[in-house]
């Protein structure tokens, strides 16, 4: 699902989050575009969720927010109570919630606790599996860069490409120097956790890294994008100039 | 996904695995060639992440080698990864 348009004061959050939360608390969204001009609040919510493969971005007009694990908004949404939301729309509503609607609503709060947490540990579970799979198919090289600095390199065609840990936009394409950033890449597979996403990213690059250009949305070291229809160009024009070179 | 009856059986012989990337990390399926109605639900499995667009590679341990993408299943192959399809972030 992509909610787009939705609109409000982030600063003190109660216009975006109101709409977000009454109107999505039970919905599992992928994308998320939000028109704000404080960005406050997404440094809360990246720092609340860097176990998951979520990032956010902001800006002075624009926020992009991509999430690609449904159990995310699970725990966002229970960190906003049943109660709480229940509340909301009656103060809305000009009346106070009877005994019996507090007792119902308490009971949701520990059921949406409750599964919270099963979401939270399964989650840990895939990717803890994830990270088996990926260490199984690197070099020793390649695992000791990535316990040491949290990214390793591989090589096509004279090119080299690091994959840092991560799932979106985790990707480079190096100069000559390891500390030059050539190109950026977003690019990884529907709903994977981290270790599964760089697995794939290192597969793809190595047995077709033309399709991998192909299908990613590209960015010049200074963060330009790159246009779609030029990917497959550049792909080939930086590729035959490192084969000639080496 | 669902699953086939050659899903991991702890402590079973079989000669070749697949390794399915999912949500939940990843699903592994398992056979042995000497047995054909574990190659016939293998390959079953095989043509059905294929149509769904998954990717197939077959690898080594360690990483290497950079294995090769595959197009059509063999019951001898030993370790596959089946990555889902991808898509630009």
């Amino acid at each position: 699902m992509v909610v787009t348009n939705m609109t409000g004061t982030t600063n003190g959050s109660l216009d975006v989050w109101g709409v977000w939360n009454v109107t999505y608390a039970n919905t599992a969204a992928t994308s998320l575009t939000v028109n704000g001009t404080n960005t406050t609040i997404w440094t809360l919510w990246n720092q609340a969720y860097t176990s998951t493969s979520i990032t956010a971005t902001g800006g002075t007009d624009v926020i992009y927010m991509t999430v690609n694990q449904a159990h995310v908004w699970t725990n966002w949404n229970e960190s906003l109570t049943a109660r709480e939301r229940a509340a909301a729309q009656q103060a809305a509503a000009g009346r106070r919630p009877s005994q019996e609607e507090l007792d119902r609503w308490k009971r949701q709060e520990e059921e949406q606790r409750r599964k919270a947490d099963e979401a939270a540990r399964e989650a840990r579970a895939a990717k803890e599996r994830a990270e088996v799979l990926l260490l199984r198919h690197l070099s020793p090289q390649q695992q000791e860069d990535l316990r040491t600095k949290n990214c390793f390199t591989v090589e096509v065609d004279g090119c080299k490409y690091r994959i840092q840990r991560g799932s979106h936009g985790n990707v480079h394409m190096l100069g000559e120097r390891a500390d030059q950033i050539r190109k950026s890449f977003c690019i990884q597979p529907r709903d994977c956790p981290e270790g599964d996403a760089m697995l794939a990213q290192k597969l793809m690059l190595e047995h077709d890294a033309e399709k991998f250009w192909k299908i990613a949305n590209v960015t010049h070291h200074d963060g330009k994008s790159v246009p779609k229809k030029d990917n497959v160009l550049e792909f080939r024009r930086l590729h035959k100039k490192a084969e000639a070179a080496a | 996904m669902e699953q086939t009856q050659t899903q991991t059986k702890a402590a079973a012989p079989y000669t070749g695995e697949m390794a399915i990337m999912g949500r939940e990390g990843d699903t592994k399926v398992m056979w042995d060639k000497t047995k054909p109605v574990e190659v016939d639900v293998a390959r079953s499995t095989f043509d059905k992440l294929k149509k769904d667009g998954y990717s197939a590679y077959a690898v080594s341990d360690k990483g290497d080698k950079k294995g090769e993408a595959v197009r059509d299943f063999d019951p001898h192959a030993e370790r596959l990864i089946f990555v889902p399809p991808m898509q630009a972030g």
